[in-house]
């Protein structure tokens, strides 16, 4: 049996019992099989240590992402009691044009693939990119994920592509984006409709708007379900 | 199904499928969780490392056949995890007998090593893994700790074959041994 086959049968915990006496035998006759054992062991260490760590920060991520969303949706609530308070005809034209419904519904897409890890020392082109979309510093971003994208082509890193667009005002830039690099396949199908949604209703074209949350409600995700259809209620 | 889908999610490093699978049962847990002598810090702590467990297991396929609930296969191990912690604090005599329901559960001991010191050895691993370029972290990362076999690794990073993934593994690995040997790079 290979040599290399069996490090990683000991390394997952799953050798059988001839692989163990197998195993035993080499440590014994090879020295430097058994001197590059604690290397491996370090190895394996050294990755469970980062997936433990970057998956840790990735779940408090996504119970802050939660609670954001619950705050946001309460912030929306309060906003439309008081423009009702107000039952000014101004207010109420002006929620409805396009500029306020878009500001009123964008949220950029929250990281979740790369968590930003603090004091993490493995910088990756992938971690540079979240990094900087973190931190709002989108035209960064767009650079780190192109060097991604050219590498393979990812639905999800497009995604987040479109996003950094969409929030510097590269509207265009992120339907071709949206259009172009997101199948029907994609897992995030419903996301991309959602955005190219978002993307027409900034360039005032409520018709097309309309049509990509008819396509986002026909899908089988519940992604943005609830804000798809109140925001076609106010497109119509 | 959707338990199925959602443990295949997992196996496929699926973020929605952690974040799915994390959201749904949190706050269950953590009402749960309220039985026993802890923290709510602690309780949210224990159903992370319980998520995190669960990925792991599936990763390994240890979940394709699961006959109980996501729901119920998870609470077990928080369970466990929250009575580990209350031993270790003497506050509990272990009455239950979990040795059989988590002979298989190897990934444990990484999860507490991991957060245990490290040593300077350790530390230099680390570095050396830095320096050494995503490429080559990658298909380390897929052969040596998930476990992948080569035709996977094939798939999984694009290369045209198992002999050119072979070839690059070996070199990668050469590589990593002369970081972590020669440390004084700067």
């Amino acid at each position: 049996m290979d040599k290399d086959l069996l490090i990683q049968k000991y390394l997952k915990g799953t050798l059988s019992e001839s692989e163990e006496l197998l195993f035993q035998e080499y440590l014994e006759k090879d020295p430097s099989f058994a001197k590059d054992i604690p290397f491996y062991e370090g190895l394996h260490y050294a990755f469970a240590k980062a997936d433990y760590e970057q998956t840790k920060s990735q779940l408090q991520s996504f119970y802050k992402e939660e609670k954001q969303s619950v705050w946001r949706k309460w912030s929306i609530a309060a906003t439309i009691l008081v423009l009702m308070g107000l039952g000014s005809l101004w207010f109420l034209n002006t929620i409805n044009s396009t500029e306020t419904l878009y500001a009123h519904y964008f949220e950029p897409y929250k990281n979740v693939v790369q968590p930003t890890v603090r004091g993490e020392t493995i910088k990756t082109t992938k971690v540079l990119a979240f990094m900087a979309y973190d931190d709002g510093d989108y035209d960064t971003a767009i650079v780190h994920i192109n060097e991604l994208l050219e590498d393979k082509p990812e639905a999800i890193l497009a995604l987040y592509k479109a996003n950094a667009q969409l929030q510097i005002d590269q509207t265009e830039a992120a339907i071709e984006t949206l259009k172009s690099q997101i199948k029907k396949t994609d897992t995030i199908y419903a996301e991309a409709q959602w955005y190219l949604a978002l993307s027409y209703l900034k360039l005032d074209n409520k018709e097309a708007a309309k049509s990509y949350l008819n396509t986002l409600l026909q899908t089988n995700s519940s992604f943005k379900n609830k804000d798809a259809t109140a925001l076609l209620k106010s497109l119509e | 199904m959707k338990k199925q889908r959602l443990i295949t999610g997992l196996k496929e490093d699926r973020p929605e499928a952690l974040r799915d699978i994390y959201l749904a049962h949190r706050k269950a847990f953590l009402r749960y969780a309220k039985k026993y002598p802890i923290t709510t810090s602690m309780a949210e702590d224990v159903y992370q490392d319980a998520i995190i467990i669960l990925r792991d297991n599936a990763r390994q396929g240890k979940l394709d056949n699961l006959k109980s609930e996501l729901r119920t296969y998870l609470f077990s191990i928080g369970k466990y995890l929250i009575y580990s912690q209350l031993r270790a604090q003497q506050k509990v005599h272990l009455v239950e007998d979990f040795s059989e329901m988590y002979q298989e559960q190897t990934l444990m001991t990484d999860i507490v090593e991991a957060t245990m010191h490290t040593d300077e050895q350790r530390d230099q691993m680390q570095l050396a893994l830095e320096k050494l370029g995503g490429k080559c972290r990658e298909i380390l990362y897929l052969f040596y700790y998930r476990g992948f076999s080569l035709e996977e690794i094939v798939e999984k990073l694009d290369y045209s074959n198992k002999d050119v993934a072979k070839s690059q593994k070996s070199r990668c690995l050469k590589s990593l041994k002369t970081l972590v040997q020669s440390p004084s790079y700067g």
